[in-house]
């Protein structure tokens, strides 16, 4: 469910910052193109003002040719056509530029075009006007510009600079106009693309900050979740254990109250330093917070934490690594368990085992003298003083001895399973077909009347102590035999199926089976799951069988149903 | 009663007197001589004195165990071809017996052996020569 929110989240958030970017890209696009406009618009009106101008400038060097022209033809002195000499090498230049400039615009070339014949004509007439005062006097000078259609001329040329000079100056104003159109809309795409991006980036901070960094950013909490946090501090704190949060650096990042007391540093001082510094072996503790975070976690790793005061306290790490909502790793949360208690207790109970065993084994040991002698001495009452018995005297005697040779199978019990316990187990390969057929041979002699169907199956040899496994085949088919004693059709079934680590060998009978809610008494010491009227025994058979298949690491079960049958199982690691 | 004419010598030793007076007397009633001894110093000393047929031994006993008083009997050129049984509540592993018979040449029972049979094994080491 939160997955599929934080997806959404992460959508909505795409989607707005995609749009945020559309918007700065047409806005800039809309303004470059405008930016492209308004150059084209300035060049277009800096050329009609260049049209205007250089179509002036021609207009009055003509007009200053004419003025130098007739000074000259007055005056008759050199000195009047300096203006004239200025003005006419540049009057075909100026002409041809006002053409080039004019190119795209067939009106302006149309004028310009009748303009060309009038200026050669007009200029063709100074030059004859000139020759004539030089040559002919003042009177024939007059004569001729009286005569002339100069005035007509250059009065055509004048209308026709008018014309051009009107068509440029309405271009330019349209021209004008555009560009502040232009101005204008490029002021307001950028003006209304930077509210539009201004908003978006406002929703995009919005909607990040709600749903983004709303875990991480303190927000006012329900009572029902402030309630739930102070309940999970609570029990952090409680815990007896030292609770610690490890940096991938490696420096302490919370702590509880146990840690506080195990190392004797108030909380601020311990939060921010380094993991490492509160053990006798800083090494060894680095390496077992890199290992949680190399393998996901570390368990029963021992360290020793030193207390600022020197107090040392073994412990017991069990670390793993720790998670955020999208799986990252944040740091180890490591918590320690003092077992400076526990490992005394441990060696107690070790040592308190060992004396028991010692213990039980001298009180049989001890007990079979005096049974011996009440047995041995009944036994000679009876047969050197029988003939002054009474048969009731003669039938306790009895008794007697029946209670002593139980007595005795007890005792001889508990000293053989005491000693399984205290022996080495010496391991060699053990042939396990040919140990059952043997033992079970020996055994079937003891009922040389029974019919049972029996069969072994597959049975792989094991790396074992070879009398503690005869201890365990003898008990298990022993009682795969005793019980299958009421069976017109005794089966007794012996196999084994094994993995990569351990062989599991099972017996299976198809006897008088047991509750499956007894099954933890099976395997106690002197535990009877029938009655010895039902079945003799004295109950520590399975009890041997468990403790020897314990001491070679392996592990001892039944299964069974009243009436239908018991399979036992124990298995043996592999060699 | 059926060995009369020349009735044979037993040495019996264990620390505890209620299992001499047991096995004692069920030898004697079986028609054996006995001679009693309480550690494995009286074993080593009145075998050599009275050259018993047999000695029957206890293993845990004061001052000389019984394993270390086979020791000195085998050892002892006087002693050695004396018949030696082990009659012990210890439990002795399989090896333990086994190597008991090869060096000491000893037999091994358990004193909870039924008195019965324990007299017929007695009996059986006069009639099988060793």
């Amino acid at each position: 469910m939160a997955g599929i929110r934080r997806l959404k989240e992460k959508l909505i958030n795409a989607v707005l910052i995609f749009l945020l970017a559309v918007v700065f890209l047409v806005v800039s696009y809309i303004s470059y193109q405008s930016l492209l406009r308004i150059d084209t618009d300035e060049a277009w009106v800096i050329h009609s003002y260049q049209v205007s101008t250089n179509i002036g400038v021609l207009l009055s060097d003509l007009e200053n040719m004419e003025t130098s022209d007739r000074g000259y033809i007055i005056a008759g002195q050199d000195i009047f056509l300096e203006p004239y000499n200025t003005a006419l090498p540049k009057i075909y230049p100026e002409f041809q530029s006002l053409q080039e400039l004019t190119k795209d615009n067939s009106a302006e070339q149309q004028r310009l075009s009748l303009m060309k014949p009038l200026i050669d004509e007009r200029l063709a007439e100074f030059q004859t006007n000139l020759a004539l005062r030089r040559d002919k006097g003042l009177d024939a000078a007059i004569a001729a510009v009286s005569a002339g259609t100069g005035k007509e001329t250059m009065d055509a040329i004048r209308t026709i600079v008018a014309d051009m000079q009107t068509d440029e100056a309405s271009l330019l104003q349209a021209r004008t106009q555009d560009l502040t159109q232009v101005n204008h809309s490029m002021e307001s795409t950028i003006v209304w693309g930077a509210i539009i991006g201004l908003l978006l980036y406002l929703l995009v901070n919005y909607v990040i900050s709600k749903f983004v960094m709303g875990n991480l950013v303190e927000k006012p909490l329900l009572e029902r979740e402030r309630q739930a946090l102070f309940y999970a501090r609570s029990l952090i704190e409680a815990s007896l254990d030292p609770l610690v949060t490890i940096s991938p650096e490696g420096k302490i990042t919370d702590v509880n109250e146990a840690v506080t007391k195990v190392t004797e540093v108030p909380r601020g001082e311990l939060i921010g330093t380094d993991f490492s510094e509160y053990f006798t072996e800083p090494q060894k503790a680095r390496d077992g917070y890199e290992q949680a975070f190399k393998f996901g976690t570390v368990t029963d790793y021992p360290l020793t934490i030193k207390s600022k005061t020197g107090r040392l306290t073994d412990v017991l790490y069990n670390a793993s690594v720790y998670k955020n909502e999208e799986d990252k790793i944040l740091g180890v949360f490591a918590a320690a368990r003092d077992y400076t208690l526990a490992k005394k207790a441990m060696e107690e109970t070790a040592k308190a085992n060992k004396e028991m065993e010692a213990f039980s084994y001298s009180v049989s040991h001890d007990l079979r003298a005096p049974l011996r002698a009440i047995d041995g001495f009944t036994q000679i009452l009876v047969e050197d003083y029988g003939a002054k018995l009474d048969d009731e005297g003669r039938r306790v005697a009895s008794i007697i001895r029946a209670s002593t040779v139980q007595m005795g199978h007890l005792i001889d019990d508990l000293l053989s399973f005491s000693r399984l316990g205290r022996q080495e187990v010496k391991k060699s390969p053990v042939d396990m077909r040919s140990l059952v057929g043997e033992v079970y041979a020996e055994i079937k002699k003891s009922v040389p009347a029974r019919k049972i169907d029996f069969t072994v199956k597959e049975l792989p040899s094991a790396n074992a102590d070879v009398n503690m496994m005869r201890v365990v085949w003898t008990n298990l088919l022993s009682n795969a035999v005793k019980f299958t004693g009421k069976k017109e059709n005794a089966i007794i079934e012996v196999g084994s199926t094994s993995d990569n680590n351990e062989i599991t060998y099972y017996v299976k009978d198809n006897g008088a089976g047991f509750d499956m809610k007894y099954m933890d008494k099976l395997f106690g010491v002197f535990q009877r799951l029938h009655s010895v009227e039902e079945f003799e025994g004295t109950g520590v058979g399975l009890a041997n069988v468990k403790r020897v298949v314990e001491r070679h690491g392996g592990r001892a079960w039944a299964e069974a149903k009243v009436g239908e049958g018991a399979t036992f199982y124990f298995t043996l690691p592999k060699a | 009663m059926d060995i009369e004419q020349k009735k044979k010598h037993i040495l019996f030793a264990d620390d505890d007197p209620v299992t001499r007076r047991l096995f004692g007397s069920k030898l004697a009633s079986a028609g054996f001589e006995i001679l009693y001894a309480k550690d494995g110093n009286e074993v080593v000393d009145m075998a050599k004195r009275f050259q018993p047929d047999l000695v029957v031994t206890d293993i845990d006993m004061p001052n000389k165990d019984g394993i270390e008083a086979a020791y000195i009997l085998k050892g002892d050129i006087e002693t050695n071809h004396i018949h030696i049984i082990f009659l012990t509540n210890s439990d002795l592993s399989v090896e333990t017996e086994k190597a008991m018979k090869e060096l000491v040449g000893a037999e091994y029972m358990s004193k909870s052996i039924d008195l019965t049979e324990f007299i017929e094994r007695v009996k059986k080491t006069f009639v099988t020569p060793e």
